[in-house]
């Protein structure tokens, strides 16, 4: 609590309401993964606790199949996007027009699924078109299907999506670096990116791994842009869809909606987690510097 | 060995603006071989920009940037034979010193024998022997900015550029470190480029100061020139503490020239600089040979003197300021040595004169 | 200094007097450094994320003004110029839908704003400085489960046998399910405020790093009570932000066509929604008109927002 604040008890009124606002966007999820655990499925009067929803995934070909395919499709995007969101963090800060560059860099936020997906999907068949018909005048194959829908249209989709995300947990990120250590970097022979590789990479590193966990959490669960790009393949999210729309949630959709969400808020959480105690080190440590020492 | 004439770092009609600001103007400026040059100026005047060109960090809007005579415009700082300390914040934090120290040395990738030689020979050399497994951030101010000239300094490099490398020390601090550098300097025996807007500083280390302000050279020489015989108006301002008198000019001759300042008119000695009747022309007296004599009475030979009003004398242990105010408002500085046989008493407001040898006053024809 | 840290000068040789003092060259510029400038290929690599964005991103939304007035054959589309699909969707039950599901992207946008923004002002003035961003990635949380999971969920949750309706009856509230939260605009509206309250949060949060805390403390030296604070003093500031996230979810609720799908009962649709119903239909130039109409929308609001607010200055705290 800061400041001569007066009342304690509006302070914890405000601190209650904001908690009880997360449990209440969470509560949905918790419902799920309380419901997955029940034998007896959803809204069942007696609730027998039980793991085979769990077991009955594994056993699912299909469903294997689409998890399979959508840790491919996540960790192309993130291994594409990071050093993306990295390079446009360093573009914009160099860069002469600045509002521009970040509205742009932003933008796709502002754009929804459905629409984005749509417009590429047509993007994408136009391309395909107009690059058969450059190779039918070149008179070979060399052109066909480089966007046809598949795994390459869905990764674009998923860039595209990711990026504003990657490019501000970055860019925050570097705001704690300091340019001169690049310079005395490059002062001491090192080429550009030699500097960058030994001294400003290991302190962002933190914020790099942070965003590559999110990119690929991120992408994991992303349904619309993929569904509509990604052509005859199943995704994890797409399988969740059909299996919703034809049998309704079935206890076997609890158990993996669960497992999913699970895995993804331990992955944020230990993050948060691991930020926290970081923090924690690195205040002491600046603490540290801040002591008068004895000056020599 | 390089012939003598070359200079290390000339800079010619070197212009830097960002957007509508104009960092640099056409900036021209000589610096030899093994010199310790001092950039001196205000903050904002342009001595950082100015250094951080020829440094390879700031790429010039026009002119040329010239290292023992070849045109280093378009390289980088890597490829650059300069190296450069910084103000503060500049050593890596997640190395210790010793490989701080070896960094360069690494890029070059010596044998860790030879780095490890030499970097223990540079330590010991800024006074950090034993030094090398602290980290960065367990140092004091002083000894992180030693183990910056370590790190530069054991690339064997020509030239040195030091961007107000003394700023965040205190005072004490600062007084050592300035000796700590000219000893380095004579030692090594590289020429060293520093940037400072402190004038003792500057005066300390230096074997010639560049004054620059506003983007422009104003003026260069040795620090006893630069003090002594100001050559510009800005000058005689920004170095030591100088009494500046504006006026026009009412008369030349070849020998003296006389200033009208509205209530009195002063003599002042030509130097040769060509100047109008009624241009507007300033003159400056260096306070220590600004006199007080009292109101009345027959004034020695060629004294120059301005009546006034005494305010106060301020007590700076090894001067004293005596504060006299003129009939324009203006103030005027006399400044004596603590203890001097001379020291007149005189009360606030008492009328008084203050004088000076006609000879003592410099012209500034801007 | 102390005596110990002097270092001896006198006997030693000068141990810096290396090889390559005084014999400095610059090294020859290779043809391909003539081309590619000092940092070689780096330096256009820089441009790649923004290329990439321009490409695939600018240049496909710009293009649906295009392709929305081709003409539209059984598979495909005719270039051409035909405002065929504009009229079908004006003239046709189409526009009306599209303008109720404005209305309710409308309301969820204000129900985020009530139910978030007083967080985003309770964190950044009364947390802590260092805990607050901390308490912000909580936020984070919901939006780490996937907005497919997070909305389906919102069946069980709201249905007749859902939790809500278990626990009203269990204890005692209501003796009838409640039939009115779901498959029905309230339901709609519960699930869009569910799905991006948190991006009211991080943009309110934003909005309000750009009001610096002196400011609250003068207003509390100036003895301003809470609502005169707010009002005159906080809106006004964070105006910039709030704008940018309620427009945000407003044109989400309008394009994303899960939740209607899902949440929003018979007949119920979005832009989003006549979008993707258009494609799997293969009247792409529909698709393209009702994607053009959305864009324009969008950039209207934003053109709006940065008149009224100067929505630049949401990125201050970024710079």
């Amino acid at each position: 609590m800061t400041d001569e604040y007066g009342n304690i008890w509006t302070y914890r009124l405000k601190w209650a309401y904001t908690l009880l606002v997360v449990v209440t966007l969470m509560m949905p999820v918790f419902y799920v993964m309380f419901v997955s655990f029940n034998k007896n499925g959803q809204g069942a009067a007696e609730y027998v606790f039980t793991l085979e929803w769990y077991g009955a995934i594994f056993s699912d070909k299909l469903l294997i199949g689409a998890l399979w395919d959508t840790c491919i499709l996540a960790i192309i995007a993130t291994i594409i996007v990071v050093p993306f969101g990295l390079l446009s963090a360093k573009f914009y800060k160099r860069a002469r027009y600045k509002v521009m560059t970040v509205s742009l860099l932003l933008s796709p936020l502002f754009v929804p699924s459905d629409i984005l997906g749509s417009a590429l999907l047509v993007f994408f068949k136009n391309l395909n078109k107009s690059f058969e018909a450059l190779s039918d005048w070149l008179g070979n194959e060399w052109f066909y299907g480089w966007f046809d829908l598949g795994y390459t249209t869905a990764i674009i989709g998923l860039v595209i999506y990711i990026l504003p995300y990657v490019f501000v947990v970055i860019l925050i990120t570097m705001g704690r670096y300091r340019e001169q250590q690049t310079e005395a970097a490059r002062a001491c022979g090192a080429g550009a990116w030699q500097a960058f590789w030994h001294v400003e990479f290991p302190q962002i590193r933190a914020g790099i791994f942070s965003s590559c966990a999110f990119a690929l959490i991120l992408s994991f669960n992303e349904y619309t842009r993929t569904s509509l790009l990604k052509g005859g393949y199943d995704t994890f999210t797409t399988v969740l869809i059909s299996q919703f729309l034809n049998e309704g949630m079935s206890e076997q959709s609890y158990a993996l909606s669960s497992a999913v969400s699970f895995i993804a808020i331990a992955v944020i959480g230990a993050i948060i987690v691991f930020t926290l105690i970081r923090s924690e080190k690195l205040e002491r440590v600046a603490r540290a510097k801040t002591q008068p020492v004895m000056s020599t | 060995m390089i012939p003598p004439k070359v200079p290390a770092v000339e800079v010619q009609g070197l212009s830097k603006s960002y957007g509508s600001v104009q960092a640099l103007n056409g900036v021209d400026v000589s610096i030899g071989e093994g010199e310790y040059f001092v950039l001196l100026g205000p903050s904002g005047g342009g001595k950082t920009t100015l250094l951080r060109v020829i440094g390879g960090f700031v790429r010039p809007s026009a002119g040329k940037v010239l290292l023992h005579g070849h045109d280093v415009s378009a390289l980088p700082p890597d490829k650059r034979p300069t190296t450069m300390v910084f103000q503060s914040y500049a050593l890596f934090p997640h190395m210790s010193v010793a490989r701080n120290v070896g960094y360069g040395l690494r890029i070059k990738k010596l044998a860790s024998r030879d780095i490890a030689e030499r970097v223990d020979a540079m330590l010991k050399l800024v006074g950090l022997a034993g030094y090398g497994e602290r980290k960065p951030h367990e140092l004091s101010g002083g000894q992180q900015q030693r183990v910056q000239l370590a790190r530069s300094l054991v690339l064997d490099r020509d030239i040195l550029l030091l961007d107000e490398p003394l700023a965040a020390l205190d005072a004490n601090l600062r007084r050592d470190m300035c000796f700590e550098l000219k000893r380095l300097q004579e030692t090594i025996g590289i020429t060293f480029v520093h940037v400072t807007h402190n004038q003792e500083e500057a005066m300390t280390v230096a074997d010639r100061i560049a004054i620059i302000a506003d983007g422009k050279l104003v003026e260069a020489g040795t620090a006893r020139e630069i003090y002594e015989r100001p050559v510009k108006r800005f000058t005689a301002d920004f170095v030591g503490e100088n009494n500046i008198f504006d006026g026009t000019l009412a008369a030349v001759d070849k020998s003296k020239a006389t200033i009208d300042l509205g209530f009195e008119r002063v003599d002042v000695p030509v130097d040769g600089s060509a100047a109008s009747e009624g241009a507007p022309a300033s003159f400056s007296v260096r306070s220590e040979l600004v006199e007080l004599l009292p109101a009345e009475g027959a004034l020695p030979n060629e004294i120059q003197a301005l009546n006034g009003t005494y305010d106060e004398a301020v007590y700076l242990g090894l001067t004293i300021s005596h504060m006299v105010t003129l009939p324009n408002g203006a103030a005027v500085n006399a400044r004596s040595i603590s203890g001097a046989a001379e020291n007149l008493k005189f009360e606030r407001g008492q009328p008084v004169r203050v004088g000076w040898a006609m000879t003592a006053a410099r012209l500034h024809a801007s | 200094m102390s005596a110990d840290n002097k270092a001896e000068t006198v006997a030693e040789p000068n141990p810096v007097d290396g090889p390559e003092r005084g014999r400095w060259q610059p090294a020859p510029l290779t043809f391909a450094g003539r081309i590619l400038g000092e940092n070689g290929l780096g330096r256009w690599a820089f441009f790649l994320p923004v290329g990439f964005l321009l490409l695939f991103f600018l240049l496909p939304l710009s293009l649906t003004y295009v392709w929305s007035v081709f003409e539209r054959t059984q598979f495909w589309m005719e270039p051409g110029f035909t405002l065929f699909s504009y009229n079908n969707f004006f003239t046709s039950a189409r526009l009306e839908n599209f303008l109720r599901s404005m209305e309710h992207s409308a309301i969820s946008a204000a129900l985020s704003f009530v139910f978030g923004f007083p967080i985003a002002v309770f964190v950044r003035r009364r947390v802590p400085q260092v805990a607050q961003h901390r308490v912000i990635l909580l936020f984070i949380l919901p939006f780490m489960v996937s907005e497919l999971i997070r909305v389906f969920a919102l069946r069980p949750v709201l249905g007749r046998n859902g939790l809500v309706n278990s626990v009203l009856i269990d204890l005692g509230v209501t003796t009838e399910p409640i039939t009115s939260i779901l498959f029905t605009p309230t339901g709609l509206i519960i699930g869009e405020v569910l799905s991006f309250l948190p991006f009211m949060v991080f943009a309110g949060f934003l909005a309000m790093e750009a009001v610096p805390k002196y400011v609250f403390e003068i207003c509390d030296d100036l003895g301003a009570g809470r609502i005169r604070t707010f009002v005159d003093v906080i809106l006004p500031l964070a105006a910039p932000g709030i704008f940018a996230g309620g427009v945000f979810i407003f044109v989400n609720g309008l394009g994303v066509a899960l939740l209607p799908d899902i949440l929003g009962g018979p007949g119920a649709v979005n832009a989003g929604l006549i979008a993707t119903q258009a494609i799997t239909a293969l009247d792409f130039p529909l698709a393209m008109a009702v994607s053009a109409i959305m864009m324009t929308t969008l950039l209207a609001l934003l053109y709006l927002g940065h008149i009224l607010f100067d929505l630049t200055k949401i990125l201050t705290p970024i710079n």
